[in-house]
């Protein structure tokens, strides 16, 4: 069994507006895990019920082989960084961090050291006597991380606790987040919508939807191995595109057929593929996995009708029989709006199925 | 500076000015009113300020001494009191110039007139005469000072404790009929207070309380405690739920996240909430006439002096005593005023 176990949490508020939904999911020790999904899907509903701020509709919580669902939130063991931060505006930096250890009724030196040792992770200790209302918002960010290590938790939850700051200061502080997990070793859950954040953070993250859970996974399996249309989509920027074709068999070839192009299917997966003959289904390809190539190894040929440069490389938007295509190149420097490309593509193609929106393996 | 800057600058000082006038006004007048004399209330045109003093002439007539008063008006000494009984004259000295002076100290003044023509002396006049006056014919205004303090201090007691509790349950959850709650504490208010007093009266006859400062403050929390709630819910609201729920995740029980979270950071909301509470028992004097008329607050002792005397710079006298805690309160809590136009975030 895992360290901490979401068994079937089902969520409903009011008793109709369905949060999340039998969602199952274990988390292992030392582990960053990550949840992300686009706004209202359940994160922080999950969150919130691990913390026991939230009641569980059904389904159960165990941590370290104990329910937890029907515990105080204080007495669960957990530590939380919330988004607005939540530091106490009439406390001292010092009072905030201690506040839980002195409520643990713990004596006055050891207090002292818990803090100091937290104050250092975060880097605070020389704002320790000031009020929050004289810190940045980076700061006080830092004081609720400290707040969080002082309690030397089983579990920590961070709900989007980077989402208040600027660009630059995220980057930072999720480069220092990182140092304090590695450090320390303690089991995360992150929250965020941000799948830059996600991707560079996580051990693995959980792609949510609509209270659900659409694939679990490290970064590179999220990106590279999507389970479902909706993966694909919500990661990577600019999204997959999608194209529909329709599957047809000549002698042994598995064809894959779009009026504009159509392409010899090669990889392992024309073996599953051959059930959908004459049937629809959706390619999927992500941006960079179409080339600009020449004459001869082209699919189709198209006209580019917005260029978006980003420095290290270029977003094209072409067109193909009325849709819009965008792909990346790190070669198409110099083209011009309106000329005509040669478009090819790589193997690493996704085939999801039309009614579902499930991966075809 | 444009035409239209200076003209929308022009119109804004003159409804400052005038808002300060009607406020100032009607103080300036009680004020200047509670320090005149009583000649002094009844000369045409008053004076604009209270006198500090009057020069008198005194001389000796008929085996009498005569006393003027000097009228800077018209210029001239007018006869006031003609009378070789030393007592009438220190009686009308006090009376209608508020100038304290004993027989002794009249005599050796006026007996110069006897044989060296007219006497002229200025007299101070005693400013603080019509309070004396006031705390001698109300025997027991200390009393009722206290009682005053007594009934306010529970009424800011009790509607806050009660008042701030609905207002958190208000602000903070979510409940059947909630709405409906909020419009109903508001609509407690629209009673006039008699119209609850005549009704408490016989509860509070039942209790024994009648004639209590407990009881009158209950009355004057009903009101109160709505208008309590209606504002602390406010105040609640502004405060972020994730700082509470911090809070209750760090260890800290539903209650003692209120104590140690909520109350802190509403606590200045609350105090300038307090106001209204304290107003409205202090400047209260029909329900403490029905409830209390024999253990009189200080509104109602005022209320029923006016009866009494009906000389208005004694009525003034005593709307100043009024006026003066209440001034001491508010400035103490001056600072949280502000909290209650909602500039606060936390
Ligand atoms: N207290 C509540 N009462 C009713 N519905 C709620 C409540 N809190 C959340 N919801 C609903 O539950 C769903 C999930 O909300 P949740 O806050 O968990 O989303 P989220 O994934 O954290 O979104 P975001 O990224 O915007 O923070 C949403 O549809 C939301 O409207
Ligand atoms: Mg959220």
């Amino acid at each position: 069994m895992a360290f901490l176990e979401l068994m079937n949490l089902t969520k409903k508020y009011q008793g109709k507006i369905l949060a999340v939904d039998n969602m199952s999911l274990g988390i292992n020790e030392n582990e960053f895990l990550v949840l992300l999904g686009p706004s209202g899907c359940g994160k922080t509903t999950t969150m919130r019920m691990i913390a026991g701020l939230e009641e569980v509709t059904e389904g159960d919580i165990v941590l370290e082989g104990k329910s937890i669902k029907g515990l105080q939130p204080k007495n669960r063991g957990v530590s939380m960084i919330f988004q607005s931060y939540a530091v106490w505006p009439h406390m001292t930096v010092y009072q905030n961090i201690a506040y839980a250890l002195k409520l643990r009724k713990m004596s006055k030196e050891d207090i002292k050291k818990r803090v100091q040792k937290a104050a250092e992770m975060a880097n605070i200790t020389e704002y320790l006597e000031r009020s929050p209302n004289q810190l940045s918002g980076g700061q006080r960010q830092r004081v609720a991380v400290a707040r969080a290590l002082a309690v030397e938790p089983k579990l920590f939850l961070m709900d989007e606790p980077l989402s208040n700051l600027d660009a630059k200061l995220r980057i930072t502080m999720r480069t220092e987040l990182k140092k304090v997990h590695e450090e320390l070793g303690s089991t995360t859950i992150f929250v965020t919508h941000d799948q830059s954040e996600a991707m560079s953070l996580a051990d693995r993250i959980v792609v949510m939807n609509k209270g659900t859970i659409e694939q679990i996974g490290t970064p590179n399996e999220i990106y590279h191995n999507c389970e479902s249309m909706f993966v694909a989509n919500f990661i990577g920027s600019p999204p997959t595109n999608f194209i529909d074709v329709t599957i047809e068999l000549e002698d042994k070839r598995v064809i894959a057929k779009h009026e504009a192009f159509q392409f010899n299917i090669t990889t392992h997966i024309k073996e599953t593929l051959k059930s959908y003959e004459g049937k629809k289904v959706v390619l999927g390809v992500r941006p960079e996995n179409f080339t600009v190539t020449d004459e001869e190894k082209k699919l189709f040929k198209s006209k580019v009708q917005f260029m978006e440069p980003q420095g290290s490389h270029t977003i094209a938007v072409i067109g193909l029989s009325g849709q819009q295509l965008k792909i990346v190149s790190t070669k198409i420097f110099d083209v011009k709006v309106g000329q005509q490309l040669n478009i090819g593509i790589n193997q690493k193609y996704f085939f999801f199925d039309k009614e579902s929106g499930e991966r075809i393996r | 500076m444009s035409t239209k800057k200076i003209m929308a600058k022009t119109t804004f000082y003159i409804i400052i000015v005038t808002v300060l006038i009607a406020v100032l006004l009607p103080f300036f007048f009680f004020v200047s009113s509670s320090l005149y004399s009583s000649y002094e209330v009844y000369q045409f045109p008053r004076s604009f300020l209270p006198k500090m003093s009057f020069d008198i002439m005194v001389t000796w007539e008929d085996d009498m001494y005569q006393l003027h008063v000097y009228d800077d008006e018209d210029d001239f000494y007018e006869l006031m009191i003609y009378t070789s009984n030393i007592d009438d004259f220190r009686i009308f000295l006090k009376r209608e110039l508020s100038i304290q002076l004993t027989n002794e100290e009249i005599e050796s003044d006026f007996s110069a007139s006897k044989t060296g023509g007219p006497v002229y002396e200025t007299y101070k006049k005693d400013l603080l005469y019509n309070f004396k006056t006031f705390f001698s014919i109300t025997n027991n205004a200390d009393k009722a000072i206290l009682n005053s303090v007594i009934a306010a201090g529970w009424t800011i007691l009790i509607s806050l404790t009660l008042g701030s509790m609905a207002g958190y349950a208000v602000a903070r959850y979510g409940f059947a009929g909630k709405n409906k709650l909020n419009l109903s504490l508001l609509l407690v208010r629209m009673f006039p207070a008699v119209a609850i007093a005549i009704p408490m009266l016989v509860y509070l006859i039942k209790m024994g309380l009648n004639n209590t400062m407990f009881g009158l403050a209950i009355v004057y929390s009903v009101g109160n405690i709505a208008l309590t709630a209606w504002i602390t819910s406010s105040i609640f609201q502004g405060i972020n739920v994730e700082l509470e729920e911090a809070s209750v995740v760090f260890g800290a029980s539903r209650f003692q996240t209120f104590l140690k979270i909520t109350l802190p950071l509403a606590f200045p909301g609350m105090v300038a909430c307090s106001m209204y509470a304290f107003l409205g028992a202090w400047n209260d004097s029909i329900t403490a006439l029905i409830l209390s008329s024999n253990n009189p607050t200080l509104s109602l002792l005022i209320y029923k002096a006016l009866g009494m005397s009906g000389t208005i710079q004694l009525s003034a006298a005593g709307a100043v005593i009024l006026i003066i805690p209440a001034l001491v309160f508010t400035f103490i809590i001056k600072n949280y005023i502000n909290q209650l136009w909602g500039d606060v975030k936390l």
